[in-house]
């Protein structure tokens, strides 16, 4: 009974026409309001950073183990990119077959490092994490000859797309909305398969879920390689928007913004990923007003959000939405039914 | 349904504040709009401090003197925080707004080379404030940079290690940053050039940019056979090491000490103390200059910012708005910015950094001060005319 | 090598291995009593260097009155700290939440100490100087010591010493355990939870401020000193959580490692600690000594 009422919760939650009514609407907003290059590009970034704050989504959200390793995965799709594309090999692909060639090479790194670090429970493991960040940065940082130095690599040549090039942020954005809701639409299909159930007995009592013979060590590190490729697919679409790739874009030190962007929007919803990502890339440009107070007051609503709404904006919609359905059972349940129909 | 809905509609309703505020602003008729692309916020606020208010001197200067062309120029600035993205963003906000018809980019080339892709798509020039050759090596047409570039600096460097101070075996710390990490090449393979038996084994000491630890290097150095300490970096390390260097016991008396600009920085000098005496520096800019311009300038900035000193960031962000300034003087329009872009060719006049002239790499500078820092205060040696 | 060589950058490592045993202590601490990693153990230190520098400095007061009044702004702050960064968040739905909670701490405390301030570093003079204001240089044949170094390894020792007594051998520090083991029994026992946990947040800012005070000499009082936690949680994974001998130890290989690494790959240097840290959570993920407590996050 429980079980089936999950089920009809979130075919409501994805349903085909309210989806697609809903990122018609978000496309003609952006189309209506985005009147610069500019603000198109803050956009399409947000997109961009989706991808990682699904990521974290996946790993925290559902696995709960708080990973770091993001940002090192965006290093590794940014520079792949950056390599096939530019010629460095004596070869070159167009970006978007090397886009294809990310998600192998990505899935590969991704699960013999999870396989690795995953031999380590929480603290120990996200600690584990920081330190990988750290390694892979050095050698971005280092070593020429795959990672252009210091320098980074730039002269990645602009996609095209059914024999359309994409020149600029504008042509862009439709691809990149598409891509992303399509990614999110995966994800939160794989939050309600057998995988997705699994990750979340780890998160919420691994020896339970050990008990009923889920593979805890495995289930973590499919959902490493998991976030891994979604951080990389990210990365990729980074290096190919701004068309250069480098150390600099990759430190430890933005790897907080997109662990905030998927807390903020909810770390346990899919969606919350999505908006958080858009309010966290926009809101600093709103905030800029401020200017030399806008880092403190970032780091103060940092706090503020960890206390006063942990569960981000969904969860905080969540809990509402269950106080009024528990005030008004009746009827709220007749209405909802209805609309199900 | 509902569920979906609501988020949605946040989101909406962020994305339309955010970009709502500024279409609503109108264009004033008699001001011409340059931008700057610096740290406002986060961890290189000071450059940024700095940078700001050079161009905001220079701004003002040219306004009180009524103007270019008739108009009154005014400066926008965008903050690029700390990272390569809020950079491009920022140089992207400054691109976007039809209005500005220059822009001083970022002091780090890094950020440079990577907001250059848009410049170019945009066609506003872009005066870059970082030094690497690396910005000139893309051949951006509208990208200029108007600090002498490090290949000079290494070669001058070079010369100076070599041939004054006579030495034969020289120590070199340097930060791996890309701006440091390429000024090192660049030196390594002037003080080679000149035929000094050197490796990268033996005298390199690369270290990360954020270390904060000096002394196993410092150590090194004292206890190898070498007779002579360069070292190139920031503004914030360059203190720490002058302070570090000095806790070691190493002393000019010892070796001779040689750092990049940075070792000449108020912050550097103010923040060091006593430790940055004895250290010569190769400089783009130390204060008060070697020409007339810069004494000028110093003044002027020191009345004008309250501080001591005047720093890199500063001149270079002030010489910068100078150039646009004159560009636009010369191709006799201020909205035109294909037409300024080709001005810029045409550029001569003295600056505070340097005598500026057009060269084929879309250089300007040409000159480099030697300096020494004697008893809390910089003491230009010499002017180096490289080119 | 020669010896003096090694001599320097092996009492250089120990001394900054020291420093990161302190913070690394101090994140021991808090693992036990709160059961969180915390992201602005750096930044507390950084906060010391410059509440030191405003007192030295600004208000020149001489060694012995400035230290008392250092320690009662450290424990008001460590306790400010505990109450706004852990206190409304100890009984958040996952415990990640804290952890992110004291990363925007660190943003707070950088961003408000340079509006404080200033951007510009600051120079701190050493503690033992020469006639002339310049730091005092020990020299044993070859072999050339800064002393400001060995103040460092003394007052650690010392500083470790103490906390390791007060946590094994006195009665507070064993309440501060229980109540550390489980809030729950030990409030029942009469112990107040509240009280003991504000003491390991003013202990531990205590001894982050004092390592601050201690690194300022070298380090300069500016607002990125708090990168120096990084090295201090290698060492305390490497060490084991939940083991203060294990950190201290672990952080004095970590500051020895580091500095001999510097010989061999200036530029991978970070690459060499991080890359022990990985090799050493493969092999032996409990770290060198098994804790009391094992981790609760």
């Amino acid at each position: 009974m429980a079980e089936k009422k999950l089920e009809l919760k979130n075919k409501r939650f994805t349903g085909p026409f309210t989806l697609i009514i809903s990122v018609v609407v978000f496309y003609l907003v952006v189309k209506i309001m985005c009147r610069s290059l500019y603000s198109q590009m803050v956009v399409n970034m947000a997109l961009v950073f989706c991808l990682v704050a699904y990521s974290v989504s996946v790993m925290l959200g559902m696995c709960g183990e708080l990973s770091f390793a993001g940002v090192a995965f965006m290093g590794i799709g940014a520079f792949t990119i950056a390599n096939l594309t530019t010629g460095r090999f004596g070869f070159k692909i167009s970006p978007l077959g090397a886009f294809l060639v990310v998600i192998p090479v990505a899935t590969f790194i991704a699960f013999i490092i999870g396989l690795i670090l995953l031999r380590l429970k929480g603290t120990f493991f996200s600690f584990s994490t920081i330190a990988l960040v750290q390694v892979a940065y050095t050698f971005f940082n280092n070593y020429r000859p795959l990672f252009g130095g210091v320098d980074g690599i730039s002269g990645i040549p602009s996609v095209r797309i059914l024999g359309k090039q994409l020149t600029n942020h504008y042509l862009w954005f439709p691809y990149l909305l598409v891509f992303v809701v399509f990614v999110g639409l995966v994800v939160e299909h794989i939050r309600n398969t057998q995988l997705g159930r699994s990750m979340a007995s780890c998160r919420d009592n691994e020896t339970a879920a050990r008990v009923l013979g889920v593979n805890v060590y495995m289930t973590k590190v499919i959902a490493f390689t998991i976030s891994g490729v979604l951080s990389a697919m990210g990365g990729a679409l980074y290096s190919m928007l701004i068309r250069y790739a480098s150390a600099d874009m990759f430190t430890y030190d933005t790897s907080a913004k997109y662990l905030i962007m998927a807390m903020f929007g909810g770390v346990q919803s899919t969606i919350g990923a999505f908006i958080g990502a858009l309010i966290v890339q926009i809101l600093p440009q709103v905030l800029k007003v401020f200017q030399r107070y806008f880092q403190l007051i970032w780091g103060v609503s940092i706090i503020l959000l960890m206390v006063f709404m942990p569960e981000g904006l969904t969860g905080i919609f969540r809990m509402a939405l269950k106080r009024r359905k528990s005030r008004k059972k009746g009827r709220i349940s007749v209405i909802q039914e209805k609309g199900e129909e | 349904m509902k569920k979906l809905l609501v988020p949605f509609i946040v989101a909406v309703l962020v994305v339309s504040s955010a970009f709502a505020g500024g279409s609503a602003e109108k264009a004033k008729s008699n001001i011409v709009k340059i931008g700057l692309v610096t740290a406002v916020t986060g961890p290189n606020s000071l450059v940024g401090e700095e940078a700001t208010e050079g161009a905001k001197l220079a701004i003002e200067q040219i306004n009180a003197k009524g103007g270019v062309n008739g108009q009154m120029l005014e400066l926008i600035v965008a903050d690029e925080v700390n990272n390569a993205e809020a950079s491009v963003l920022a140089t992207q906000e400054l691109l976007a707004n039809p209005e500005i018809v220059g822009i001083v980019g970022s002091m780090y080339s890094a950020y440079c080379i990577a907001a250059m892709p848009s410049v170019a798509e945009a066609g506003v020039p872009f005066i870059c404030l970082g030094s690497s050759s690396g910005v000139s090596k893309e051949k951006n047409r509208w990208t200029w940079q108007d600090r002498p570039l490090d290949t000079a600096q290494g070669k001058v460097v070079a010369n100076f290690v070599v041939d004054t101070l006579k030495c034969k075996n020289p120590a070199i710390m340097h930060s791996t940053q890309s701006t440091f990490q390429s000024l090192y090449e660049q030196v390594f393979a002037a003080l080679k050039e000149k035929g000094l038996n050197i490796t990268e084994a033996r005298n390199e000491f690369g270290f990360p940019e954020d270390t904060s630890n000096y002394a196993p290097y410092i150590a090194q150095v004292m206890a190898g056979d070498y007779d002579c300490l360069i070292a190139l970096g920031n503004q914030n390390p360059a203190g720490v090491i002058c302070q570090q260097v000095a806790q070691a016991g190493l002393t000019s008396a010892r070796m001779p000490l040689v750092g990049s600009t940075s070792w000449c920085s108020n912050v550097c000098i103010t923040a060091a103390g006593d430790a940055a005496n004895g250290w010569y520096s190769i400089s783009d800019w130390c204060p008060g200059g070697s020409n007339e311009t810069a004494a000028q300038f110093e003044k002027d900035y020191c009345a004008y910012s309250g501080r001591a000193m005047s720093d890199l960031a500063a001149a270079c962000a002030y010489d910068a708005v100078y150039i646009l300034a004159e560009a636009m003087k010369i191709a006799g329009t201020n909205t035109d910015k294909a037409k300024i872009n080709e001005a810029m060719k045409h550029v001569e006049f003295e600056g505070a950094i340097s005598y500026f002239k057009y060269n084929e790499d879309h250089s300007f500078a040409s000159t480099l001060t030697v300096t020494q820092n004697i008893n809390g205060k910089v003491v230009p040696q010499f002017a180096i005319q490289y080119r | 090598m020669t010896l003096s060589l090694f001599v320097s950058l092996f009492v250089d490592g120990l001394s900054m291995g020291m420093i990161y045993a302190l913070l690394g202590m101090g994140l021991i601490l808090l693992v036990r009593a709160v059961g969180i990693l915390n992201f602005a153990q750096g930044d507390l230190l950084m906060i010391g260097a410059y509440i030191c520098g405003c007192l030295f400095l600004d208000l020149k007061l001489p060694l012995w009155i400035m230290f008392p009044i250092a320690i009662v702004w450290f424990a008001l702050i460590g306790i400010i700290f505990m109450f706004t960064v852990y206190w409304p968040l100890r009984k958040a739905s996952y415990s990640q939440a804290t952890i992110i909670a004291t990363m925007g701490a660190s943003i707070v405390l950088q961003e408000a100490v340079k509006l404080i301030w200033g951007s510009s570093p600051r120079a701190m003079p050493a503690i033992v100087q020469n006639a002339n204001g310049s730091p005092k240089i020990l020299n044993v044949g070859q072999v050339t010591l800064p002393i400001q170094y060995l103040i460092i390894l003394g007052v650690g020792m010392v500083i470790i010493y103490l906390v390791l007594k007060l946590f094994e051998k006195l009665y507070v520090g064993k309440l501060m355990q229980a109540a550390c083991q489980d809030a729950y029994a030990a409030n029942l026992l009469g112990i107040p939870s509240i009280l003991t946990i504000c003491a390991t947040y003013a202990i531990v800012m205590i001894v982050c401020g004092t390592c601050g005070y201690l690194v300022a000499p070298q380090f300069m009082i500016r607002s990125t000193l708090g990168t120096l936690q990084l090295r201090a949680f290698a060492g305390v994974v490497i060490g084991g959580f939940g083991s203060i001998t294990g950190a201290v130890i672990g952080c004095l290989i970590v500051g020895v490692v580091e500095s001999f690494s510097t010989l061999f790959l200036s530029g991978y240097k970070d690459v060499t600690v991080f890359l022990l840290l990985i090799i050493f959570l493969v092999l032996k993920p409990t770290g060198l000594f098994k804790g009391k407590i094992g981790d609760k996050a």
